[in-house]
């Protein structure tokens, strides 16, 4: 198993940050958790997603293709994520994440580990720049209403932020770190919520969703997630000039 | 499975009758039903279907014992005005002690109800609802978290039952229009807004916003001095604040956020979701949050959001010192009162610690001008993922 390290800020990373106003602020004692997406956003720039679009669609070996679980629009089924209009950075980092074991999903890790860099890369840009419809909907029962007020007001008596406050007023995401919310699954929306909680997934910048998922009720989890698959689905990420 | 579990099956008993089978039977039913619904019962279940550590629906239960303890003050309140000889009402607190403003969603359906919600839409949507007399990206809600309810987040609860009061900022009697007409001036940087100008005085801007602080206050003290007011400003350090040690700070717990220029950051639909900290986008320098023990209390009570109470107190003034030796737009005093930098510190920064007119990183900071349109924004590290419209 090819073991994949967080990755590190060198010099020659730095040369490829395409602002100066930005590179200019970016030290080399970065913590790797807060800027990995970003990051890998930048290196996503110099690659070509068509080139994996094969990749994606049909596999390639050991590699099972991304469409065959995810759907050939990116769309996600059950507890099978929404991939289309999720940010590059975000879906790089969390393939890292698989393959360095701080994210644990067995079918995931067993893909993860067998791709290269640039792959991740290729597939992350392939669904960023993916627009699909909605086909989530309420399927756990979940109260919408507490949904809604936790999307728009959170629940400051517990300590839980509004979702919105960070991923965006129509939960599209912002920018490379926060990840749209909109139209996923809510089987996955709600296991993502528990994954924080037991460990298995321990990749959040801050730990900042651990301490929401921590407040959080099974009857809250339920509630957000029905909530946010009943809202439109992200536009696609602009293709990189 | 096991032989025994297939006997039933493949041996009758003589001696029993089918009917005496089915009583049988009914009755290892009741007794396991019976047993299946005492172990729930006795909720024994729950530490395994519910993680330990955390309550089930806590945040339900404590609106619930808010509702009713408002509901009780409410009953009392009414006993106490028909006879003046009945207890007075206590204060209406919650659990944690602190006081329980009215939910918006409960004001009344009538004219003062319309302008409570409607003042609930400017202070947390200031952007669009005061679009023109907004020169930055900021909104009320940014600095008092949870539309202002939250306890240490200078909540509105609290401020409303404070004024009027004079004020040394400006050395007059301020009534809370005063007061949010500052908030516009310096907070919120109109002299950069579209219409170049707080919203005009009595108008409609302040009064629904002083209906929304009114009615979550229903029941608070006049000069209450209530816990949870403002920002409760922790004792400097002995060896003071560092810019240094606060850029530290702010690499490892802000920027993921705020950007690593302290740009703030956008949504696909450009609106305003993580606020500039300093720039163009920011609060100017008459802003009270440019002080750093103003913004050292804001941050350590509040920030990372939903980490409030996190960083130490060290880590709170240095990181507030880092964030405030940046440039932003100019105080509105200098230009109203025809000063230079020099001489508006002389005048209105010298008692508080803070950065204006000081040389930081070889720049003299405050001499920003005022007015100009504001720059294009500078784009984080990576990506932005759409083109970011201004949404004003």
């Amino acid at each position: 198993m090819i073991k994949r390290h967080a990755i590190r800020l060198t010099p020659l990373m730095l040369l490829s940050l395409a602002w100066p106003v930005a590179a200019q602020q970016v030290d080399e004692d970065l913590p790797d958790e807060s800027y990995a997406a970003e990051i890998y956003a930048v290196e996503a720039e110099d690659v070509d997603p068509a080139a994996y679009a094969t990749l994606a669609r049909e596999g390639e070996g050991d590699v099972w293709s991304c469409a065959s679980c995810h759907g050939a629009k990116g769309q996600g089924n059950g507890n099978i994520p929404r991939l289309a209009g999720l940010s590059t950075g975000y879906i790089a980092k969390q393939l890292h994440a698989y393959a360095e074991g701080v994210r644990i999903n067995h079918n995931m890790q067993y893909v993860a580990t067998k791709l290269t860099d640039d792959e991740m890369l290729g597939l992350a840009r392939y669904y960023a720049e993916m627009e699909a419809p909605s086909n989530a909907g309420p399927a756990l029962g979940g109260d919408l209403d507490r949904g809604q007020e936790l999307m728009i007001h959170g629940d400051w008596d517990i300590n839980v932020p509004a979702c919105y406050s960070c991923h965006g007023s129509s939960a599209w995401g912002v920018e490379q770190a926060f990840p749209s919310l909109a139209a996923q699954q809510p089987a996955y929306t709600y296991a993502q919520l528990a994954a924080w909680t037991d460990g298995r997934r321990n990749n959040s910048p801050l730990q900042l969703m651990q301490g929401i998922s921590h407040a959080l009720s099974d009857a809250d989890r339920r509630a957000v997630a029905d909530y946010l698959a009943t809202l439109p689905a992200p536009p696609a990420e602009e293709p990189t000039p | 499975m096991s032989h025994s579990d297939q006997d039933p099956n493949t041996q009758r008993d003589p001696g029993r009758t089918t009917p005496q089978r089915i009583v049988i039977a009914s009755a290892v039913a009741a007794v396991l039903v019976a047993v299946g619904a005492a172990i729930y019962a006795a909720g024994i279940f729950n530490p395994i279907a519910q993680s330990p550590d955390r309550d089930a629906d806590r945040g339900e239960q404590i609106a619930r014992q808010d509702t009713e303890r408002r509901q009780a003050w409410l009953a009392e309140r009414k006993e106490y005005t028909a006879d003046p000889k009945a207890t007075p009402p206590s204060l209406p607190v919650a659990e944690t002690g602190y006081f329980i403003p009215n939910d918006v969603a409960d004001a009344p359906d009538n004219q003062f109800g319309d302008s409570v919600r409607r003042g609930y839409e400017i202070f947390t949507n200031t952007q669009t609802n005061a679009s023109q007399h907004v020169g930055n990206g900021m909104n009320c809600a940014n600095c008092h978290l949870g539309a202002g309810t939250v306890p240490g987040s200078a909540p509105m609860w609290a401020a409303a039952v404070e004024y009027p009061a004079f004020r040394g900022k400006n050395k007059i009697i301020n009534t809370m229009e005063d007061r949010i007409h500052g908030c516009f001036t310096y907070s919120m940087n109109a002299q950069n807004s579209p219409s170049g100008s707080p919203p005009p005085r009595d108008g409609d801007i302040y009064k629904d916003l002083q209906s929304f602080f009114f009615y979550m206050a229903e029941g608070a003290p006049l000069e209450g001095n209530l816990p949870g007011r403002g920002y409760a400003v922790p004792p400097e350090p002995e060896d003071g604040y560092s810019i240094t040690r606060g850029e530290t700070v702010f690499e490892n717990n802000c920027a993921v956020c705020h950007g690593t220029s302290g740009e703030g950051r956008r949504d696909p639909n450009g609106r305003w979701i993580f606020p500039a900290l300093w720039g163009d986008d920011s609060y100017n320098w008459g802003a009270g949050m440019h002080r750093v023990n103003t913004a050292a209390g804001f941050i350590k009570h509040n920030m990372p959001l939903g980490q409030g109470g996190s960083l130490t107190d060290q880590q709170a003034w240095d990181v507030a010192a880092y964030i405030n030796s940046w440039e932003r737009p100019a105080d509105p005093r200098q230009l109203r009162d025809g000063l230079t930098v020099a001489e508006t510190d002389e005048r209105f920064h010298e008692h508080t610690p803070n950065f204006y007119g000081d040389e930081v990183r070889g720049d003299l900071l405050g001499d920003g001008i005022p007015g100009e349109p504001t720059a294009q924004q500078p784009p984080s590290i990576g990506a932005p993922r759409h083109s970011q419209q201004a949404s004003r």
